[in-house]
């Protein structure tokens, strides 16, 4: 069997704020196989976006990535960082946490692509949609040609720079082909007239049309790995739709592989192979689609598919998780699981120390809880939690 | 808080759309001008007003609570709040309770009577007033209670820590401020500052959208309760089919200021009839294993702008079912394109200057190109060279010309009559 695509051990990001230290994201492992399709699912705070971003290195101060390993396989790399740094290879795969900065940055926009939620604010108002994505394909050009150039910007730097950006600000340096890519890249995500619309500005653009332009620039490079945040949150239902239907035509088309991060089970129950499910900043069970929707084992998961409305009947009352998500402030988290507030069938062992994502359904179907693992014994008293 | 009241019950017993009528709207317009100044209205072109809501009725029956669905921008929170009185409406009438809001002259009672619960808790209360004091505000504004037994004070505050017992919580958290409180508790306060006055009605405006699922289904819940608790009215605005379908009675279906469907809650689902209703519902990706083999056909394009709304039938740019003149033989796709090519000529959206460079002024030649570019199915012959005619009109300049050769032929009943009935569109024309 061959090494999966991506692999992530023990992830865990902190936010070192004023107000403490945030645990966003604590030992987070999983793995992608080549072309599949990944969702992580979690409510707001869970910890999900911070995962994406962890991925793809761009967590940003006062976050910061402080344990764990991404190994991405791509054996050409391998073979070149084994010479300097054999600790950060094993086999054809390469840990992307212990590359130099470098060396990360040019996977970023070439192997790894990502796209946000909100289109709007993700792309210059006053730079037309095609130049920027023309942008993008320069980057992928460059990084090719020459894999260890730092630079990746098109304005270049220094006195350059200087003169770019102040004297002649209109002037862009992006080629004719890459802009006749960029506008095949706007066709292929089903931008009508194409041509006409690379000249336009963002705003001339709607937030479903927006989207799809920047699925097009994270195209630009034929990323190995697609990391999508919540990529249809703000568009309406129609739109939404649109916008799926677009992705997994791409995905199979360029056989992708894609990390979906969403809050909206419909979306995982459409697009996705294997599902992660995350609750305050862990992984709490993992397993395919079918292991996750047909025979949930952690209490999380059970709750959240109960608390959904379903579309194609009303006959049921919606089951509801009491309480609220816990605070992520390192001092007021106590080593157990933190779930046990709102999980009908805590007990006394849940309190006194984490349980690991071991209990197992399968091979792939792993919870992180003690109920999976060995039953219902030891309840805690009713009331408890209710100080 | 007891939990089995289950709101598809409900549903069963209180038949949809009988009883008695409390709140009445008819042809209720609300246009916005502002932005507007006098040099646009002198040389603008474009000097129109949003028409946010253009002429919707309804009638909501005690006790029910009926859903009003649609996508952003479609005028369904304006509609809530036009009725409500908390803007003016350009035109149309809200009866309440019998009587025709307009001919009152003090609305102090109504505004007793109707609270509403706004999409965001953070920003609906004010963060620096204990949430205790927030809820106690309609009482101290409308001089409850108003009878004069007891010490008034007393009895507020016996009231404020009742509704907040009512909802959820407890009653010693009544003097902490809204930031030490979560999302879904929050929206808990602002439901029990609503139910202050004992009102009859209630607009949910979005009541759920800013919470997590999980929450969600806490505050769905407790709002179902309440309901039958103390025989509360709801307007449920949502953009949430799921959330709908579980809470309404009753659903209106907005599009573009409008209302294309109204029909009772298990009917719209399972049997929708206006095309927009149905493709609305075949969006939403369902929570099932069976999601990703489900072929969805999604509706194409985007939501026209409210200041220049299409004629007649308002959904006809995206509609999959357009409707063909009578003496037409063409089958629904390649109608279709030939009416977004109208679309696209009556709107001046095709780029023709690369096109005419490209081909050194040879209008046939730039014709064809722009054909392909436009036309991606195979159409008959005869609609071929029509709508290639056209496309040589348009490189020629001639946007007119080009519009009335297809006007001519293709003109559809959907552009010219606005459809009307309980269901608005001209399928459902007896």
């Amino acid at each position: 069997m061959t090494d999966p695509l991506l692999r992530v051990e023990d992830l865990t990001t902190r936010f070192l704020t004023e107000e403490g230290q945030v645990n966003a994201v604590e030992s987070v492992s999983f793995e992608v196989e080549q072309g599949e399709v990944f969702g992580i699912v979690g409510e707001s705070g869970s910890g999900k976006s911070v995962t994406a971003l962890s991925l793809v290195d761009l967590v940003e101060s006062p976050g910061r990535i402080t344990d764990g390993s991404v190994w991405f396989r791509q054996s050409d790399l391998a073979e070149r960082i084994r010479e300097d740094n054999p600790d950060a290879v094993d086999g054809e795969m390469v840990d992307l946490r212990q590359l130099d900065e470098c060396e990360r940055r040019a996977l970023r926009g070439t192997e790894f692509a990502m796209i946000f939620q909100d289109p709007t604010s993700s792309f210059n108002p006053s730079i037309t949609v095609g130049t920027q994505i023309a942008e993008a394909v320069e980057v992928q050009q460059r990084a090719t040609a020459n894999p260890r150039s730092v630079r990746s910007r098109t304005q270049g730097f220094g006195l350059l720079k200087f003169l770019t950006t102040s004297v002649a600000p209109g002037v862009d340096y992006v080629s004719e082909e890459s802009r006749e890519r960029a506008v095949e890249l706007l066709d292929t995500v089903g931008i009508p007239d194409p041509a006409e619309r690379a000249t336009e500005y963002p705003h001339q653009f709607s937030g479903g049309m927006l989207q799809r332009a920047m699925i097009a620039q994270a195209l630009a490079s034929e990323p190995s790995v697609l990391v999508a945040d919540e990529p249809t949150t703000a568009l309406d239902v129609t739109i939404q739709a649109q916008i799926l239907n677009t992705l997994s035509e791409l995905q199979s088309e360029y056989g992708m592989t894609t990390v979906l991060i969403t809050h909206n089970l419909g979306v995982i129950a459409r697009m996705c192979d294997q599902v992660g499910v995350m609750y305050a900043g862990e992984l709490v069970e993992r397993g395919s689609l079918a292991d996750l929707f047909e025979r949930p084992t952690h209490p999380y998961t059970e709750g959240l598919l109960g608390s959904s409305p379903n579309l194609d009947s009303a006959d049921r009352r919606l089951q509801p998780i009491e309480g609220n998500v816990p605070s992520l402030l390192d001092e007021e988290m106590d080593d157990r699981c933190y779930f046990a507030d709102r999980c009908p069938k805590a007990m006394q062992e849940c309190l006194d120390k984490p349980s690991e994502l071991d209990a197992e359904g399968s091979e792939t179907h792993r919870a992180k809880c003690y109920l999976a693992e060995h039953g219902y014994e030891d309840p805690l008293p009713e009331g408890y939690f209710d100080e | 808080m007891s939990s089995d009241t289950p709101g598809g019950n409900r549903r069963m017993s209180l038949d949809a759309g009988e009883g008695e009528v409390l709140m009445s709207v008819q042809e209720l317009e609300r246009y916005f001008d502002d932005g507007i100044s006098l040099l646009d209205r002198l040389f603008g072109e474009s000097a129109s007003a949003v028409r946010a809501v253009d002429g919707v009725s309804f009638d909501i029956h005690r006790g029910e609570t009926l859903g009003l669905v649609g996508e952003s921008g479609c005028g369904k929170s304006t509609v809530g709040e036009t009725i409500l009185r908390l803007q003016e409406p350009t035109a149309g009438s809200v009866a309440f309770d019998g009587e025709n809001l307009e001919e009152r002259e003090d609305l102090t009672e109504f505004r007793r009577n109707a609270q509403i619960l706004f999409q965001d808790p953070f920003s609906s209360l004010d963060p620096r007033m204990p949430v205790g004091q927030s809820i106690r505000q309609p009482l101290d504004i409308h001089d409850w209670p108003q009878d004069a037994e007891g010490d008034p004070a007393e009895r507020k505050q016996q009231r404020v820590e009742e509704l907040m017992e009512r909802v959820g919580l407890s009653a010693d958290q009544l003097d902490r401020y809204p930031s030490e409180f979560s999302g879904g508790q929050l929206q808990r306060i602002g439901i029990a500052r609503a139910l202050a006055l004992d009102p009859d009605f209630l607009v949910l405006d979005e009541p759920t959208s800013a919470l997590d699922v999980s929450v969600q289904a806490q505050i769905l819940n407790l709002l179902a309760d309440l309901q039958s608790d103390f025989g509360l009215t709801y307007l449920f605005i949502s953009h949430d089919l799921g959330v709908i379908r579980y809470i309404c009675d009753r659903i209106a279906v907005m599009y573009l200021g409008e209302i294309v469907e109204t029909a009772p809650a298990e009917q719209l689902f399972t049997n929708p009839r206006h095309p927009y209703t149905e493709a609305l519902l075949e969006s939403v990706p369902r929570v099932d294993l069976a999601e990703r083999e489900r072929d969805i056909d999604p509706l194409a394009g985007d939501v026209p702008s409210p200041r220049d709304p299409p004629s007649g039938c308002r959904f006809r740019t995206r509609c999959p079912k357009v409707i063909p003149p009578d003496d037409i033989r063409i089958n629904q796709e390649e109608f279709r394109v030939i009416m977004d090519v109208r679309d696209r000529i009556a709107d001046r959206e095709i780029a023709v200057e690369q096109v005419r460079a490209d081909t050194d002024g040879d209008t046939d030649r730039a014709a064809d190109r722009l054909y392909d570019r436009l036309v991606d199915t195979e159409l008959p012959d005869q609609e071929r060279q029509r709508v290639h005619d056209a496309l040589v009109d348009v490189t020629e300049g001639n946007w007119g010309r080009a519009g009335d050769r297809l006007r001519e032929r293709y003109e559809s009943v959907c552009e010219t009559d606005h459809p009307t009935g309980e269901v608005s569109c001209h399928l459902f024309d007896d």
